[in-house]
């Protein structure tokens, strides 16, 4: 149950609250996760860190979700990524994503990034 | 110079002459052994003349002599008839002469009337001298004496006998013509030398009583009749323009001999057009298709029916002529219907009658017609004449035209029912749309608080299992999530109000409701320390407000009606407030200043002018700053409803129009709203 992985984190949501709640669960398990509000700030860090995985809101500010993963996509075809949305529909559109609905479950979100860094 | 000038003046007024010559003849007493008409007169001068003329023809004056001998000279064969004539009535050589003499100086005496001098008569009394030569041994002729000596006496009685019968005869106002048994003619009345001498117009030398003018076909129409059987004829002749009846009777004398034919004639021309007018006129109404019906004015029977009519009806018109048009108007029960339509044009009340009627066919079968009555003399009779139509297949027209109408009313009902129902349907549909907008943008907005209050639940589950559940972390849970569950609260309000459409249009002072947002919002502007005024400009009377003083003062009350919705008014004008104070805010600007002005000067519209020193629109978004879901706005923090809703009740329910424009510091949005004007009475 309270596994982890060293890996580094990129977690994209420009909701503060969301954005809050959600990294104080899984710093538990994720000790090296980076956060970022919006997309220009997301890429930002991706360049500087080391990034392995990336989680990201698709409906973001300045730069959106989409507009990220291409970039990262990009430069690193197969690069991890999972995506937290409401909009169902906006997300089948991605391909090799794992997605994790909002309102979004803790232990799906765990057991995904678990999964994607095994 | 010859005898031209003169003829020609005499010939022009021959009636003239012929009147003064004859008066002399009646005052010297030749009455007796000549015609006493105007019209043989007439001949006879014209024969005087026509002889001169020829015998002039190609002469000079100096060629005209008294004693010349001419190979031919038609002037002295004239007189050699005349003189010939003359001695057979009896008349003696000195007679004759002294009236030859007596015409020479009455003519002499009219040329001197008429302005001809000496020497223009001189060549015309040589040519009657000349004249009273030829008489003087014309009459002297032997032959003439042993002739005429043993029928004188006779001749002169049967002449004196001629001239009483022809007195007679110019009695009758009708042409009279008397063939002898070689069908020659013997004598002619007045009227029938007139007529024949006008229609005649052969130059010929007319010698009296012996050479009548009369035309070929007469002659020629004698000879024929004496050459048949019959004793009497009458016979329709056309003679160039005209048209004459002649009656011709063959006359026996006691022994019942053939003597002659005496023939009358009358000039039916006039009357014969007359008929073929009649003709014409008969066969065209007797051959239209119209019908045509004559019926009497007392017991109503037919007179006449036309072709048309007998036609369409099927009887003939001995048939018709026993019947009245009751017998084939469906319409009339009885005679007294009919008489009391008819009185109406008896009595003069209607010049015409219209009658839509029923005709039936002999055949029994029906039409309908359409019956023109009119009352008419005709040749002193009243009648009444009925020109009808068969309407039948313009009813029948007019039948489908009022079916037509009549289905298309249905339709049109229907298509009206139908759009009506289509009208309902959409605003169904409408509705549903609206409030699938409101349930997808309550949803938009939703999304996020949701997801943080989940989030929330689960947390203190996870908390509690790692023992970090403090009273600290509980407090927190339940601000945060009241926060969140106000948001969303206060979101379904937002868009209700956005898509309510109960609130029912109705006039209201823009005045009113800006003071009452001006007081909702003054604790909030007040608290960021944002100033606020209001001016209005009405009458020429400012009136401020600020947050210290919020009453009203000296303001006229009615200038600033208008007519529309309040409550989303009222939510426009928080929307555009409260965009002001936010932007205040995030501009971090220190002293705010939130200026609200009206101008109600304007007789058409009420202007609002909401002035902020936010820092403006940027350029880069002014297109889109009333795009419905547009917001600057972080998600969750904006609908992206504010602007767009506000140009939207502005536009759609208020008539009006809203712009903005930046400034130094900000940006003023105006609003144009159009006055309700107030009854001056009122």
């Amino acid at each position: 149950m309270h596994k982890g992985s060293e890996k580094n984190i990129l977690y994209v949501e420009d909701e503060p609250l969301t954005r809050e709640l959600t990294v104080k669960f899984l710093s538990r398990f994720f000790p090296n996760i980076y956060t970022a509000s919006d997309g220009i700030e997301g890429a930002d860090i991706f360049k500087k860190e080391g990034i392995d995985i990336l989680v990201t809101d698709l409906s973001l500010p300045n730069m959106s979700g989409f507009e990220l993963i291409e970039e990262i996509r990009s430069q690193t075809p197969d690069f991890p990524i999972i995506v937290t949305t409401a909009y169902r529909e906006q997300a089948e559109n991605l391909e090799n994503v794992k997605v994790v609905y909002k309102p979004v479950s803790l232990a799906e979100l765990h057991q995904t990034l678990l999964e994607i860094s095994a | 110079m010859n005898l031209d000038s003169i003829l020609q003046f005499l010939k022009e007024n021959i009636n003239d002459l012929t009147t003064r010559l004859a008066k002399v003849a009646e005052k010297n007493g030749y009455f007796a052994y000549t015609p006493t008409s105007m019209v043989s007169w007439k001949m006879y001068v014209k024969g005087i003349l026509l002889s001169l003329e020829k015998f002039s023809e190609n002469k000079s004056p100096a060629e005209i002599k008294p004693d010349a001998d001419y190979p031919s000279n038609p002037f002295e064969e004239f007189l050699q008839t005349e003189v010939l004539i003359h001695r057979r009535r009896g008349l003696s050589l000195e007679m004759f002469l002294g009236l030859f003499k007596h015409f020479k100086i009455e003519i002499m005496h009219m040329l001197k009337e008429n302005g001809f001098n000496e020497k223009e008569i001189w060549p015309f009394l040589l040519t009657f001298e000349k004249g009273e030569i030829t008489i003087i041994n014309c009459w002297r002729d032997k032959k003439l004496d042993v002739e005429d000596s043993k029928h004188f006496e006779e001749i002169r009685k049967f002449s004196e006998d001629k001239n009483k019968y022809l007195e007679i005869l110019n009695s009758f106002s009708f042409p009279i013509v008397f063939f002898d048994d070689s069908a020659k003619p013997k004598l002619v009345n007045n009227y029938a030398e007139e007529l024949f001498g006008t229609l005649d117009s052969r130059n010929t030398i007319v010698y009296s009583y012996d050479n009548f003018l009369l035309p070929e076909w007469v002659s020629k129409l004698a000879v024929k009749f004496m050459n048949e059987e019959y004793k009497e004829k009458k016979e329709k002749v056309v003679y160039g323009n005209n048209t004459f009846h002649v009656g011709m009777k063959k006359i026996y004398d006691a022994k019942g001999d053939f003597k002659g034919i005496s023939a009358i004639f009358s000039d039916i021309s006039d009357l014969e057009h007359t008929k073929n007018e009649a003709e014409k006129y008969r066969y065209i109404l007797e051959n239209s298709l119209n019908e045509i019906y004559i019926f009497n004015r007392n017991n109503f029977k037919f007179v006449d029916v036309n072709r048309g009519a007998r036609l369409n009806l099927g009887y003939s018109l001995n048939e018709l002529k026993q019947m009245t048009p009751v017998d084939i108007m469906v319409d009339f029960k009885s005679m007294g219907d009919f008489r009391k339509q008819i009185n109406r044009l008896t009595t003069g009340e209607v010049e015409y009658l219209v009658l839509e009627a029923t005709h039936r066919r002999k055949d029994g079968s029906t039409y309908i017609a359409e019956a023109h009555v009119q009352k008419m003399g005709i040749n002193g009779e009243i009648l009444f004449v009925a020109i009808v139509s068969d309407v039948t297949k313009t009813k029948s027209i007019e039948k489908e035209l009022r079916e037509l109408n009549q289905n298309l009313e249905t339709r049109v009902q229907e298509e009206m029912h139908k759009r009506l129902q289509n009208e309902k349907a959409l605003l169904e549909q409408k509705k549903f749309a609206d409030m699938g907008q409101l349930i997808s943008a309550i949803g938009h907005q939703w999304r996020q608080p949701l997801n943080a209050l989940g989030l929330y639940v689960q947390s203190i589950r996870f908390w509690y299992e790692h023992g970090e559940l403090t009273e600290e972390n509980i407090r927190e849970f339940e601000r945060e999530s009241m926060e969140l569950i106000h948001s969303m609260s206060s979101t379904i309000d937002e868009f209700r109000n956005y898509f309510a459409t109960n609130e029912k249009p109705k006039t209201f002072d823009a005045i009113d409701v800006l003071l009452n947002v001006i007081n909702i919002m003054s604790s909030e502007m007040a608290a960021r320390n944002i100033r606020y005024s209001l001016k209005c400009h009405c009458s020429w009377k400012k009136t401020q407000f600020d947050y210290e003083d919020g009453c009203i003062n000296g303001c006229e009350k009615g200038v600033a009606l208008v007519y529309g919705y309040k409550d989303k008014f009222r939510q426009c004008l928080i929307n555009l407030i409260t965009n002001s104070i936010e932007a205040i805010v995030a501009n971090n600007v220190q002293k705010g200043n939130i200026k609200i002005e009206v101008d109600a000067m304007n007789p058409e519209n009420l202007i609002i002018f909401i002035d902020d020193n936010g820092g403006g629109v940027p350029q880069s978004i002014a297109n889109n700053i009333f795009d419905p879901y547009f917001t600057t706005k972080h998600e969750g923090l904006g609908t992206g409803l504010g602007l767009s809703f506000v140009k939207n009740i502005i536009d759609k329910h208020m008539g009006g129009q809203i712009n903005f424009r930046n400034t130094y510091e900000g940006v003023t949005f105006i609003l144009t709203l159009p006055k309700k004007k107030v009854n001056a009475n009122a």
